[in-house]
């Protein structure tokens, strides 16, 4: 796995004298630090995508937070009575994954960390306030890897024990990372759910730079089971190519092979889908790449994605697969409208999270 | 009376007469004598002009010019208003105003040339770029191609930034003011000569023209030759294509003109009997089963099965676009309540059953085959 060290770090003025800020510059004692005065707007960009995807993958941002720590989910609920909210106390991700959505989300690519980070607590102690009825269950890894710079940030042994606190709060944290041992003895109740999107080891190598190898996020995944954490699975986003089938399948049966499917909290299966100016960036930056080359049309929300059979053939078959190894673990699939969940059997499914 | 200003200040001269044009220089002097700017009306003969020389032109925009209109207009009252020149310091003369007045007198002979004459300390490379420019757009309108050479020339002669570009050129030429308009224009003058002309002469849009930029020097004049002037695409059209193109170029690892030269595609193009629109219809249809082989097939059986119904005229069937949606669209056309009982009927009729629970099997992707993707 790649082991990150950025060549310059940007420090946002009003969050010099912050303990984490410290924590972190002092790891990197011979890199450059550069005041700023807003995050958003760091001197980088120079160049072609290219390049500047490089320069700014290659650096590292502190700053306060401005804008809300927690935020809703804005699409539909999987669950009865369960509200769905994302952490957004870091941005960007030093893996440089191809389909990577953040590519075309924020201002820059250079990840950031918000150093002022108790107001995340408080922040999720008012989101429980305020639905006191309902189970909250906050995603980690909506705009980050979750573990990818856990060893600088130490997010984890700040969140873990938060939420092992809380009653009726769950916590998702997504990653490629194997990067757990600091993990394994910390407090979690099974309030923390680790999961690790999956996926074959040629579309590892050749689209999820920087990331652990299947192998190495399926040893991290069963240690974190034996360490009584839930563990979430997420085939997503699943690239369809020409050995998808035998790729796919064997995966999915070594994943609940060594795994204690009982132990599962839940399979998420999302399709590769972008934005039209996500693909414009991947073409750019990966021209010899052949995961944009896929039968992608434009779907009702703007987004391209395989066309609509193809979608529910690769469904079909991956579910099929899952059913046959571990028939009661819970399905979802990400990004898909009703009709979709109906075609492939998983209407049930739907209902329940009407 | 001479009007003292601080800074540099280009004032609009479009539609001034000459004279007064002359007379507003003094009010963007900053600071010379009266006297060392003013011009000198002489008469120069032809021989005088170096054309072929690049700084006989510095401070021209134009592009391709033509000048009939002018020759007629000049054997018949001969030449209005004096040309506006800036004399060198090694001799010589630098066109400022009048570029296509003095191709026309050259085409007839028409020498000596009456002309106002700055001395070249009067005139600096600035003052001169905006003067031209000034005058120039008060009876014209550029082409895209000219427009880019004036950005080129205020950012490679004068070191104007992108965003100075954008804020006082763009401007003046009718171009947005963000930076990639001005990013589009400054490139078309690195165009390759026959997509300058074309952009010049208005048979590529500014727009298609930007669509090209990306590509390579070699794809570009192939696109242009196999694919633009054959079949005449419009940006929409040229847009899919292209993008057809660059997705098969990765998918078939293959060079673009290669790709053209495959046989059902060189089918089409070299097909001289159809006409353009036509051609480009084919175009894009062969390149969409090349592109999306899988769509392309289920596209194709559901054609064929609606075919095989035998459906009334008064019956449509219709997929969604690209499959994406789970019904289908029947549209009846009845035009009495006889005529809508029997279109009902015959949708119902037995032997259409099995093919109309095919067109729901597309949808559903329950007629891919198994291991369908491709290398």
């Amino acid at each position: 796995m790649y082991h990150f060290a950025p060549r310059v770090i940007y420090v946002e003025r009003g969050v010099e004298q912050m303990p984490l800020t410290h924590h972190i510059c002092s790891r990197f004692p011979t890199t450059p630090v550069l005041l700023v005065d807003d995050y958003h707007h760091l001197p980088t960009g120079a160049g072609n995508v290219k390049s500047r995807f490089r320069q700014e993958k290659r650096a590292l941002a502190l700053a306060a937070k401005r804008g809300a720590w927690v935020k809703p989910v804005n699409r539909e609920k999987r669950r009865r009575h369960q509200r769905d909210f994302y952490l957004a106390h870091e941005h960007n991700c030093i893996f440089d994954c191809q389909y990577c959505y953040l590519q075309s989300y924020h201002d820059h690519a250079v990840p950031v960390i918000f150093v002022d980070r108790e107001g995340l607590r408080t922040a999720i102690q008012e989101v429980l306030a305020a639905f006191p009825e309902d189970e909250c269950y906050f995603h980690g890894g909506e705009l980050v890897d979750n573990l990818a710079l856990d060893h600088l940030t130490g997010f984890s042994t700040f969140i873990i024990p938060l939420f092992a606190t809380l009653s009726r709060a769950t916590l998702e944290l997504r990653t490629k990372s194997n990067q757990i041992e600091h993990l394994l003895s910390l407090p979690h109740h099974g309030r923390t759910i680790l999961a690790w999107t999956f996926n074959p080891d040629p579309v590892i190598r050749f689209c999820e730079h920087g990331t652990a190898s299947l192998q190495q996020r399926l040893a991290a995944a069963r240690a974190c089971q034996q360490a009584g954490y839930p563990i979430g699975i997420r085939l997503d986003p699943v690239v369809y190519y020409p050995q998808w089938e035998e790729d796919y399948q064997a995966m999915i049966c070594e994943l609940f092979r060594s795994l204690d499917p009982s132990l599962i909290s839940s399979c998420g299966i999302g399709l590769l889908r972008y934005m039209p100016e996500l693909g414009q960036i991947m073409r750019e930056r990966f021209p010899k790449s052949r995961i944009w080359t896929g039968e992608f049309v434009p779907s009702a929300d703007g987004k391209y994605r395989y066309f609509r059979p193809l979608r529910l053939h690769i469904y079909r078959k991956l579910i099929g697969w899952i059913r046959e190894v571990s028939p009661h673990t819970p399905l979802y699939l990400s990004m898909e409208p009703p009709d979709i969940w109906e075609a492939v059997g998983l209407r049930a499914e739907w209902e329940a999270g009407k | 009376m001479r009007t003292e200003c601080t800074s540099f200040v280009p004032v609009s001269l479009a539609f001034v007469p000459l004279p007064l044009c002359v007379y507003t220089l003094y009010q963007i002097d900053q600071g010379r004598s009266m006297a060392s700017w003013q011009p000198t009306l002489q008469h120069v003969p032809l021989e005088a002009f170096s054309l072929q020389e690049a700084t006989t032109l510095q401070f021209v925009y134009t592009r391709f010019p033509v000048v009939d209109d002018l020759v007629h207009s000049i054997r018949h009252v001969g030449l209005l208003h004096p040309l506006l020149l800036r004399q060198q310091g090694g001799g010589g003369y630098q066109v400022l105003c009048g570029y296509r007045r003095l191709l026309a007198c050259q085409q007839l002979g028409y020498s000596p040339l009456p002309a106002l004459c700055y001395p070249p300390e009067a005139i600096t490379l600035e003052k001169g770029l905006w003067m031209s420019l000034q005058e120039d757009i008060g009876h014209r309108s550029y082409t895209p191609l000219e427009k880019g050479v004036v950005l080129q020339k205020f950012h490679h002669l004068l070191g104007y930034s992108l965003e100075k570009l954008a804020t006082t050129v763009a401007p003046l030429l009718k171009i947005p003011p963000t930076l990639p308009a001005v990013e589009r224009y400054l490139a078309f003058p690195t165009l390759d000569l026959c997509l300058q002309q074309a952009l010049h002469h208005g048979t590529l849009s500014p727009e298609q023209a930007a669509l090209l930029l990306p590509l390579s020097e070699q794809e570009r004049i192939c696109f242009w030759t196999r694919v633009i002037e054959p079949c005449a695409p419009n940006l929409n059209e040229t847009r899919e294509i292209i993008g057809s193109l660059l997705d098969l170029k990765a998918t078939l690892r293959s060079s673009m003109p290669d790709i053209l030269e495959r046989p059902e595609l060189r089918e089409v193009l070299t097909d001289n009997r159809l006409p353009p629109r036509k051609r480009c219809q084919h175009l894009r249809q062969r390149l969409h089963r090349l592109r999306y082989p899988l769509l392309s097939t289920q596209e194709r059986l559901f054609r064929e099965t609606v075919q095989a119904l035998s459906l009334p005229p008064r019956i449509e069937i219709s997929s969604p676009p690209h499959f994406e949606g789970n019904s289908l669209t029947v549209r009846l056309f009845p035009r009495t309540d006889q005529e809508l009982q029997a279109l009902l009927s015959a949708l119902q009729a037995p032997e259409r059953q099995e093919g109309l629970h095919t067109l729901f099997a597309i949808l559903q992707g329950e007629t891919l085959p198994a291991g369908t993707a491709r290398e």
